[in-house]
C-alpha cells in the first residue's frame, strides 16, 4: 500500500476481510436470502448498519413456534403496540396457555369445529404481527405453523392448497385412506380401477367413505378459513406484500395469496364470522373425484384416493370467477412429488358434482 | 487448454493491476455484464474489468470455465454423453471445492460477481455467508462476518429487547 493511502484512509475505513466492505446492496442481498425472521432478528443487533439493513429486506420467513388460544378480545392480543417490556407479555401470557393441538385436533368432525376460542400462532412469545413490525419492506412472506390443522388417523394422506382473497377463491384437497409403501394387492386393484371406469363403489354411499370426504372437506375449509383469519393483521400492515403463504410444518395445508388476491383483500372487507376465529366459507360447488388405488411414483400406493376441487358458487358474492384453465393449472401445481402426480392422476377420473352452503 | 478449436472467439480482460486474461467468448459471456458489453459492440479490443484484482479475476474465470455450458475451455467436450443429473452433481462438488477460501476472499467474489452479474457464483458465495450467519449466536455472527458492534452498551440492551423474540 502506498503510504499516501494510508494518510487520507478513515481510521474507521472498513478492512477488506470485513463484510462491512460489502455495498449496501450486496449487504441487502445477502439478507433477502437469509429469510429465516430469527437470523434477520439477530442480524439487527449485529451492529448499526445491519439494524438499519433488516427492515428493508424483501424476503421473510417466519417459522411459528406453537398456536396458542386466548381468552377476551384477540385484537387486544395482536395490536399491542411497540414492543413493550417483557412482564407485559408474560401478564399476557397467563391468558393464553394451551396450544392448538386440542382445538384443532378436536375438529375431526364438521360439529367440533364452532366453538373454539381465538387462536395465536406466536413463536418465543410474539405474535407473527409484533415481529414482522420491524420489516417494514416486506414482499414476499412466507410463514409456517408448527403442525397441520386437521387431526387424522395414522397412515391417512390429507393435503390442502387454498388461494384466498378476500374470501376463497378456489381450494383443492387431496386425501386418501392409506398411504403405503408396499403396494398392497396392487395388481388386483389396478384392474378394478380399470373396470370401473373411475366410478365410486356402490358401497361409499353406504361405509362412510362419502362421508369420511365431506368430513374432509369441511374440516380442510375450516382450516384454510381460519388461517386466513390470522392473516388480516398482517397483510394490513405490510402493503408492500405481493405473496403471502401460510404453511405447516407438516406440508398438511397451504394458504397462499399472491399480488392480486392481497389487493382484493385490503379492498374488501373479510366476512368474519362474530362467534368464530374464522371467515366465512362461501357456497361452493365441488368437484370430487374418486380412485379406489393409485400407484404413485417412488413405490407410493395411495388407497382411496380423493380429489376435492371447490370453487366459490358462480352466482356467489365476491365475483371471483376462475377460469377453467388456471383452475386446472392451480391443481396440477397444488402439490409436490407423488401428489403432484396423484392430482394430475385424479383428474383425469370421472366428477361428481357436490353443492354446499356458506357456513 | 493447449489445444484451442479455431474460430472460437477470445475476449481480453483486463484486471486493475495490469493483468491480462484470455479467454474464449462464451466463458466470458456468463458474466452478463460482460456479455452486454460484447453485445454493445464495446469489446473490440480488451474490456478492463475495474476493481477487480488480478488474483479474485482469475478465480471468476476459473468459475467461468467450469460453469459454461456443453464444451467449455476445459476441453469437456464429453459432456454431452454424461448425465445432466451427474453433471449437475459433478459441478455441485466442484463449487463446494471452488469456495473454500478465506472470508476476505470470499467477499471480494461477491462483490466481483455481483459486478459482473454472474448469477450462479453470486448465489454460491452468499449462500455460504448466509450459512455462517443462519442458527449462530450473535457473537458468532459478529465474528463470522468480523464486523464491529458499535451499539452502546445501553442500545445494545435495547434492540435485544425488541428483538428478543429473535435470541429465544
Amino acid at each position: 500500500m502506498h503510504p499516501k493511502a494510508r494518510i487520507h484512509a478513515d481510521p474507521a475505513a472498513p478492512e477488506p476481510d470485513r463484510i462491512d466492505g460489502l455495498p449496501d446492496s450486496l449487504v441487502l442481498l445477502i439478507l433477502n436470502k437469509l429469510e429465516d425472521v430469527h437470523s434477520l432478528g439477530r442480524c439487527a443487533a449485529v451492529c448499526r448498519r445491519f439494524s438499519d439493513l433488516v427492515p428493508l429486506v424483501h424476503d421473510v420467513y417466519v417459522k411459528i413456534d406453537r398456536v396458542v388460544a386466548v381468552d377476551g378480545d384477540p385484537d387486544d392480543a395482536l395490536n399491542l403496540s411497540p414492543p413493550k417490556p417483557r412482564h407485559i407479555f408474560s401478564h399476557l401470557l397467563k391468558l393464553m396457555l394451551f396450544t392448538i393441538a386440542k382445538p384443532f385436533h378436536g375438529m375431526r368432525g364438521p360439529g367440533g369445529a364452532g366453538g373454539g376460542r381465538p387462536l395465536f400462532p406466536r413463536l418465543a412469545q410474539h405474535s407473527p404481527v409484533q415481529v414482522l413490525r420491524g420489516f417494514s419492506h416486506v414482499r414476499n412472506l412466507r410463514v409456517e405453523l408448527p403442525s397441520g390443522d386437521v387431526g387424522t388417523e395414522e397412515g391417512v394422506l390429507l393435503r390442502w392448497r387454498a388461494r384466498y382473497g378476500s374470501t376463497l377463491q378456489s381450494c383443492v384437497i387431496l386425501g386418501g385412506t392409506l398411504v403405503d409403501r408396499k403396494p398392497a394387492g396392487a395388481a388386483g386393484h389396478e384392474a378394478s380401477a380399470a373396470e370401473d371406469g373411475g366410478s365410486m363403489p356402490e358401497s361409499f354411499y353406504t361405509n362412510g367413505g362419502l362421508k369420511l370426504r365431506v368430513v374432509w372437506t369441511i374440516s380442510s375449509l375450516i382450516a384454510a378459513s381460519t388461517r386466513h383469519y390470522l392473516l388480516r393483521s398482517i397483510v394490513k400492515e405490510h402493503p408492500t406484500l405481493r405473496s403471502l403463504v401460510l404453511a405447516d410444518a407438516d406440508g398438511q395445508g397451504t394458504l397462499c395469496m399472491g399480488a392480486e388476491q392481497l389487493a382484493e383483500f385490503r379492498e374488501n372487507r373479510l366476512a368474519a364470522l362474530a362467534c368464530s376465529n374464522r371467515t366465512q366459507v362461501p357456497a361452493c360447488s365441488m368437484k370430487l373425484k374418486y380412485a379406489p388405488y393409485l400407484e404413485l411414483p417412488g413405490g407410493l400406493g395411495l388407497q382411496g384416493a380423493t380429489l376435492v376441487v371447490i370453487k366459490p358458487s358462480s352466482d356467489g358474492a365476491g365475483g371471483c370467477h376462475v377460469g377453467r384453465k388456471e383452475t386446472e393449472a392451480f391443481v396440477s401445481g397444488a402439490f409436490d412429488g407423488p401428489f403432484r402426480f396423484a392430482a394430475k392422476a385424479l383428474m383425469k377420473r370421472r366428477t361428481y358434482l357436490l353443492e354446499m352452503n356458506g357456513f | 487448454m493447449a489445444t484451442r478449436e479455431a474460430g472460437k472467439k477470445m475476449i481480453m480482460l483486463k484486471s486493475p493491476d495490469g493483468m491480462e486474461f484470455e479467454v474464449e467468448e462464451a466463458v466470458a459471456m456468463e458474466s452478463q455484464t460482460i456479455r452486454k458489453m460484447i453485445e454493445d459492440d464495446c469489446a473490440d479490443t480488451a474490456i478492463l474489468i475495474p476493481n477487480i484484482n488480478s488474483k479474485i479475476l482469475s478465480r471468476v474465470i476459473e468459475y467461468c470455465n467450469k460453469h459454461v455450458p456443453t464444451t467449455g475451455a476445459t476441453g469437456a467436450a464429453a459432456s454431452d454423453t454424461v448425465a445432466p443429473a451427474a453433471l449437475a452433481e459433478d459441478l455441485k462438488i466442484w463449487d463446494a471445492e471452488f469456495i473454500k477460501v478465506n472470508r476476505a476472499t470470499r467477499f471480494d467474489l461477491i462483490q466481483a460477481a455481483s459486478y459482473l452479474n454472474i448469477k450462479g457464483l453470486l448465489d454460491l458465495t452468499s449462500q455460504t455467508t448466509i450459512d455462517t450467519i443462519s442458527d449462530n449466536s450473535l457473537e458468532e455472527i459478529r465474528s463470522f462476518l468480523s464486523t464491529k458492534n458499535d451499539y452502546l452498551p445501553e442500545e445494545e440492551q435495547t434492540i435485544r429487547r425488541e428483538n428478543q423474540w429473535a435470541f429465544q
